[in-house]
């Protein structure tokens, strides 16, 4: 299988494994669709109708695609890897700071985000 | 506000006539139990009508003459994409093939400008969706 976005981002046998780890994380449990665009439109909605925790879950899914992508380089360029769980936490962790960052109000620990991010954010809904 | 007459949202087409009205949020039936003739009393203006309005008003009223609403009927959902205008999984599925190429996510692109991510990770998403992201497919295309 030649890489292609697709293929990389979300139906390769490591990577795709990544989605469900997220989704585990955030607890959906949801079939991802193959497009790029709808992909990102599904993952965002599970965040509801609400417009900042929509955005919060989009900012979750540009963490998942950008960390996959610096893995993938170090891949190809540095023959380095790391697990799936790094790669979690990697996102967990990126994602937390994205939002700690904006938002100064956003006083939980990263703890409890590693945990359990939707109480994190449903100070929102 | 739902499209009550020939696909049209009496709202819009009646403009004017509804930045005078004062019952704004008068329904459709309660307009209807009230009279909407055109000395209806579903009618209630915040100020007289001029001339045109008034025109207006006699306009809206000849729109609405032929309409008759069924007390007794309670109200129900309508499947437009199929003729029997009752839903079926085929008639969605057909849909939404037929509209890949004006696609439902496409509006949603947009998102992935996040002013709470880095400007790099939304241009990089950006290229990830236009499919310019210099992957090894794209790389031998070249």
């Amino acid at each position: 299988m030649m890489e292609d976005a697709k293929h990389l981002f979300f139906s390769c046998d490591f990577f795709g494994k990544l989605w469900y780890g997220i989704s585990h994380w955030l607890r959906y449990h949801i079939v991802f669709p193959e497009r790029v665009s709808d992909h990102l439109y599904q993952f965002g909605i599970l965040g509801g109708f609400s417009k900042r925790n929509r955005s919060a879950f989009n900012l979750i899914w540009l963490s998942c695609v950008w960390v996959i992508w610096i893995e993938r380089n170090a891949r190809v360029f540095h023959q380095k890897e790391v697990s799936l769980h790094q790669l979690l936490d990697k996102i967990k962790l990126q994602s937390y700071w994205w939002l700690k960052a904006n938002h100064p109000n956003f006083a939980f620990s990263y703890h409890l985000w590693w945990l359990n991010p939707l109480p994190c954010l449903s100070i929102y809904l | 506000m739902d499209p009550w007459i020939d696909g049209m949202v009496l709202k819009n087409s009646f403009s004017r006539l509804f930045d005078l009205a004062t019952n704004k949020m008068a329904t459709m039936a309660e307009m209807y139990s009230l009279g909407w003739g055109e000395e209806g009393e579903a009618w209630k203006w915040r100020r007289r009508l001029l001339a045109w309005e008034e025109e207006k008003v006699r306009e809206c009223c000849d729109f609405l003459t032929n309409i008759i609403l069924q007390p007794t009927h309670s109200d129900r959902w309508i499947w437009h994409l199929h003729a029997s205008n009752k839903y079926n999984v085929t008639s969605a599925y057909n849909y939404l093939l037929s509209s890949t190429n004006n696609n439902l996510a496409a509006d949603h692109i947009t998102e992935i400008w996040n002013k709470e991510v880095p400007l790099k990770v939304s241009l990089f998403a950006w290229r990830l969706m236009r499919n310019r992201l210099p992957t090894t497919y794209n790389l031998v295309k070249r």
